[in-house]
């Protein structure tokens, strides 16, 4: 009697959960004729996920599309039911800005279904996780990125290309962090740049300090540098410490490569920054007597973001394996690269940065993945370090963060040109 | 809208948590133990089968999912003999807690051998063939799985219901120390009972996984917490009840999702335990137990 | 009498030693040292630990939704504590904060106790009358209920959404966190040594039992519930304050099996094993053993075997493994430290004919 009871409770709950919702859906079915609908799925509680989905969301809405957004828990490995109801709602461009632990996931997902429209993400599909998984399968994937790799308007990115695969080929270990290919990643072209802005701004400051130079002198030196040879472009930072671009490049994933689609620029008339009040604090000095510099990178090598982590890890381990040394009032001092982990999740953040900050390093780099990077920020503020991250593009990262600074875009504006490009596209 | 297709993938999904929740059930009916290792079990036979297809790429695929039960089954066993039959006469917190601890110590193991990456499911013939039916295209596991996990448990009900050790292991599960006296051999009970468990998460890996192909250490997370509050919901401790909790489970999370109330489908069943636990501790088909003083 | 108080001068003067040794490190450990931010952590987590001890170790309430209370408790804290200027920035995706002025830390602190201790109060009326490990599961599917309701965008206004909260007060002296901690935890011992804890050591060991001779099950386990779950708020306000930035991702499950792990080491019912647990748990997970996890070369060149990332994670989860299963009773067991036990102990070993004095453990 009682497990009846039981079971009948249950159908009584379903049947509420059936009736009480049904309501809500039946205003969002068919896509209406002109309009154009857009499935925008985002992870819950990922920095990067969800403003990027929002900035996306909010450009292809003031173009006059239709948004679907939806949220899915972390962890999650079928995704099904999410791409089912952009077959419902007859989406005409999916807009999945994920990691690539999801990304290959959902992709399998979709191909099962048969899912036929453009699926689009942001820089983190640049990975070949998603170019084995669109292998042999229908599915048209986008992405946008910070740099192309047959790109040979620019002298230094052609060098930065020939060399860095031959580095990886003639290094079966790196290779294999690389994803066992020398595809050049956008990330790891943004990790050399990142290191030789450091090194740079180490110079700078050795310069017009000498010896004496402190961490905070490195932090004042960046606000004014100008780097016009960097791979992916000319860098400069603006007020708030992120690098003026303004320019993305948007690729296709194709069989074993991505094929080059597109650049799509949209004007940034932001100005070069000027140094930011650091009050009276100390920073870390240089370390004298063991003529050493060490920079920290602060990478996510384990955890949903590794591959990208790795990539990016790479960039800078061969920017270091180019230069090394520094000259500060005549004498050599070596720079050491010390790797420090932080596993994707928010909750190493301070750990991961407070083992940077205890080796003593007097810039860190890094991180790939918004959420770290937002969470560390405040260590290295309080150790006086300058950060400068790779390619984290959530807007919060330098905002009120005076030491951070970043060599990549920035989320709106890759929102509104992924916006733009699906709009383009879809409406052909 | 299309609810078939939210039906038979929640069914699917349901089909694929009910074969590792009668692990966690049939753990739970003799030792009184919440296996929180289990889902990680599930996960590492993904990954096994992952690194023999690798490994040994001459090997027919059927020779080495039979394989990977294999080891999964021997896993499952060492499991039992190091973290828990140690800890027999302990208090049943301790066991618990060792369990966590060996769930833990897999997570960081396969964390370490993969370097964190996440990794390709092989293609597995028959069972990923993409087919269309009711309309629906998808691969056959999502049709079969509801069916392979029906089957599977009408097959262990019977083995339980009519066999000699089948009849040993509804005695430990009524009382553990009349059943040590009446000449049972109560390791050997469990550690069948530990084999049938982890045989059966292997063939759950295996129908999930090739359908959700990417693995990584933390991807046995999801499904062993979904399988355990199935196996709470449905009655922990009672077979059938396994499985109606996943597919109950299944169903409503993908209905769920069906009706936009996406944000909500971890929280719906999750919910759905704590109303559970309040109106009927022992579950759908649970017994009830009286406490002895 | 005077045996009593002597052990508990002797405590004292080994509280104000570490105090003592906490101001040193505070004020002459280099700003870069690993010592501020593992201290931090281990102040915080030694809090949560001994909250969920007095519910599981003193009460024998089995419950595993420490990270729900936590985060509620970091939530209340961070929300409160931005400074009004900055809130519109913080909440910038959702236009601006509902909350309107910054409370004192204090005040935010007793608040985030007071808020955890609220929904405590709310889901322990139902939940509470469970057994053991019903009981368990339904405080874990309550923490993860209230991790998934947090992270609805509709919530944004109040708490972000799922975006991270930061901006908002964090001291960086270890003796703030110090101080939080002791004082919190000085609470749970008088408490423990009240007539309540009598009353929860003995539902503990027999319930029936206990409720034969008068203790109201239903209330006592409230009370129990309710208090350790303020004192897991107060405990995840300081893990905001010392990871500087809140985010509902980083209150899982696997931290709640975290604390658990830090009680067992410790010794299940011993509040100064928890807190030496906790040190040794943090120093050693975040610090001592990190360099398992680069990869390090000979001085020959070649690479050291198995060292690389995630090895430190495989060790570590070896050595709680064998602290499972071998050393049962944890670090303490169900003792506590004193100094003064202590040194009658090692008297015992020079003085023979005064042997009995040191066997005056409980």
């Amino acid at each position: 009697m009682k497990k009846m009871m039981a079971l009948l409770l249950s159908v009584v709950m379903m049947m509420t959960l059936l009736t009480g919702c049904g309501g809500a859906a039946a205003g969002g079915s068919g896509s209406a004729g002109g309009t154009l609908t857009a499935y925008v799925l985002a992870e819950k509680g990922d920095t990067y996920s969800l403003g990027l989905a929002n900035n996306f969301k909010t450009a292809f809405e003031a173009n006059g599309g239709k948004v679907i957004m939806e949220t899915f828990p972390t962890n999650t490995t079928n995704f099904s039911d999410y791409l089912q109801k952009s077959l419902d709602n007859k989406a005409d461009v999916i807009f999945a800005p994920n990691s690539t632990t999801v990304a290959a996931n959902l992709l399998a997902n979709a191909n099962d279904l048969g899912i036929e429209c453009p699926i689009m993400a942001g820089d983190t599909w640049e990975s070949s996780v998603i170019l084995d998984a669109v292998k042999g399968t229908d599915l048209e994937v986008y992405c946008s990125t910070f740099f192309d790799e047959s790109d040979s308007s620019s002298p230094a990115a052609k060098d930065f290309v020939a060399g860095f695969k031959d580095w990886l080929n003639n290094n079966s270990e790196y290779k294999d962090m690389n994803g066992g290919n020398d595809i050049v990643a956008a990330v790891s072209a943004l990790g050399f740049d990142a290191y030789n802005v450091a090194l740079a701004a180490i110079r700078e400051a050795a310069n017009e300090k000498g010896s004496d130079l402190t961490s905070i002198d490195i932090a004042n030196a960046l606000w004014g540098l100008s780097i016009d040879n960097a791979v992916t472009g000319k860098i400069q930072f603006d007020q708030n410490g992120d690098a003026i671009k303004d320019s993305a490049y948007i690729k296709k994933a194709g069989d074993g490569a991505f094929e080059f689609m597109k650049v799509q620029t949209s004007p940034n008339n932001a100005a070069q920054g000027t140094p930011a009040d650091y009050g009276n604090a100390t920073g870390v000095k240089l370390d004298t007597a063991n003529k050493k510099i060490v920079i920290g990178v602060y990478e996510p090598t384990s955890g949903n973001n590794a591959a990208g982590g790795k990539q990016e890890v790479l960039g800078i381990y061969y920017a270091n394996s180019l230069d090394d040394t520094v000259k500060i009032d005549g004498t050599d001092y070596k720079v050491e690269l010390y790797v420090s982990d932080n596993g994707s999740l928010e909750e190493n953040a301070v750990t991961a940065a407070s083992n940077i900050v205890g080796q003593g390093a007097l810039v860190s780099l890094g991180s790939y993945g918004s959420g770290v990077s937002i969470a560390a920020a405040q260590t290295f503020e309080d150790a006086g370090i300058p950060a400068i991250g790779v390619s984290c593009t959530n807007a919060s990262v330098t905002e009120g963060h005076n030491y951070y600074f970043r060599t990549c875009f920035l989320d709106p504006f890759q929102g509104s040109v992924m916006a733009q490009f699906a709009w383009e596209t879809v409406s052909k | 809208m299309n609810i078939t297709s939210y039906l038979i993938r929640g069914l699917a999904t349901g089909g694929q948590f009910a074969l590792v929740a009668i692990g966690y059930t049939m753990v739970y009916g003799i030792l009184k133990l919440i296996n929180f290792a289990h889902g990680e079990l599930f996960m590492v036979s993904g990954i096994l089968m992952i690194y023999i297809v690798a490994d040994l790429p001459t090997l027919p695929i059927g020779l080495a999912i039979c394989l990977m039960a294999a080891l999964t089954v021997f896993i499952g066993f060492l499991i039992e003999k190091f973290a828990y039959s140690p800890l027999r006469s302990a208090p049943r917190m301790s066991v618990m807690i060792s369990a966590i601890g060996v769930s833990y110590l897999l997570q960081n193991l396969v964390s370490y051998i993969t370097g964190g990456l996440s990794k390709q499911f092989p293609d597995i013939p028959v069972i990923g063939e993409s087919v269309r039916f009711l309309g629906i295209k998808d691969k056959l596991t999502v049709f079969l799985s509801p069916v392979i996990a029906i089957v599977l448990t009408v097959i262990l009900v019977q083995i339980i219901n009519h066999t000699k050790f089948g009849m040993a292991m509804r005695a430990v599960s009524k009382d553990f120390e009349t059943s040590q006296l009446m000449g049972i051999k109560i390791n050997r009970v469990i550690s069948i009972t530990f084999a049938i468990g982890a045989f059966l998460a292997a063939t759950g890996s295996v129908l999930y996984f090739a359908k959700n192909t990417g693995i990584n250490h933390l991807s046995g997370a999801n499904p062993g917490l979904k399988a355990f509050i199935a196996a709470v919901v449905g009655g922990i401790g009672s077979i059938p009840g396994a499985v109606v909790g996943a597919l109950i489970i299944g169903v409503a999370e993908s209905l769920a999702k069906a009706f936009g109330l996406a944000d909500f489908s971890d929280v719906i069943s999750f919910g759905l335990l704590i109303i559970i636990l309040v109106v009927k501790p022992t579950g759908i088909f649970g017994e009830k137990t009286t406490e002895k003083v | 009498m005077w045996e009593k108080n002597k052990r508990t001068i002797c405590n004292l003067i080994l509280v104000g030693l570490i105090i003592v040794l906490l101001i040193c490190i505070d004020t002459f450990a280099p700003a870069t040292s690993m010592w501020f931010s593992v201290l931090r952590k281990v102040c915080t987590f030694a809090l949560a630990a001994v909250s969920m001890n007095l519910l599981n170790g003193f009460t024998g309430l089995f419950s595993l939704g420490q990270a729900g209370f936590m985060l509620l408790g970091a939530y209340t804290y961070a929300i409160f504590t931005i400074p009004v200027n900055m809130r519109s920035n913080v909440f910038r995706n959702y236009g601006d904060s509902v909350i309107r002025f910054q409370m004192p830390l204090v005040l935010a602190l007793i608040l985030a106790g007071i808020v955890a201790a609220f929904f405590a109060f709310l889901i322990g009326l139902p939940v509470l009358r469970l057994k053991s490990d019903y009981l368990a599961i339904a405080t874990l599917g309550f923490a993860e209920i209230v991790r998934g309701l947090v992270q609805l965008q509709s919530f944004g206004p109040v708490t972000n959404g799922p975006d991270p909260i930061n901006m908002f007060t964090a001291p960086k002296s270890i003796m703030v966190y110090a101080a939080i901690s002791g004082i919190s935890i000085l609470i749970i011992v008088l408490m423990i040594n009240s007539t309540y804890g009598r009353a929860f050591k003995a539902i503990r060991d027999d319930e029936i039992a206990a409720e034969a001779m008068g203790i109201n099950l239903a209330h006592h386990k409230r009370l129990s519930f309710v208090i350790s779950s303020f004192f897991c708020g107060i405990a995840g306000a300081m893990m905001a304050m010392c990871n500087t930035s809140v985010s509902s991702v980083s209150f899982t499950t696997s931290m709640t099996y975290q604390i658990l792990l830090v009680v067992v080491i410790g010794g299940i019912g011993s509040i100064s094993g928890s807190i030496i647990a906790a040190f040794i748990f943090y120093a050693s997970s975040e610090w001592w053993l990190k360099f398992l996890d680069l990869e390090t070369y000979t001085k020959a060149g070649s690479k050291v075997p198995l060292l690389g990332p995630g090895f430190r994670m495989v060790v570590f989860s070896v050595l709680i493994m064998i602290i499972v299963l071998f050393f049962r009773q944890g670090i303490m067991g169900t003792r506590e430290i004193s100094v003064y036990d202590g040194i009658m102990k090692i008297r015992s070993v020079f003085v023979k004919d005064k042997a009995k004095g040191g066997e005056s453990h409980e």
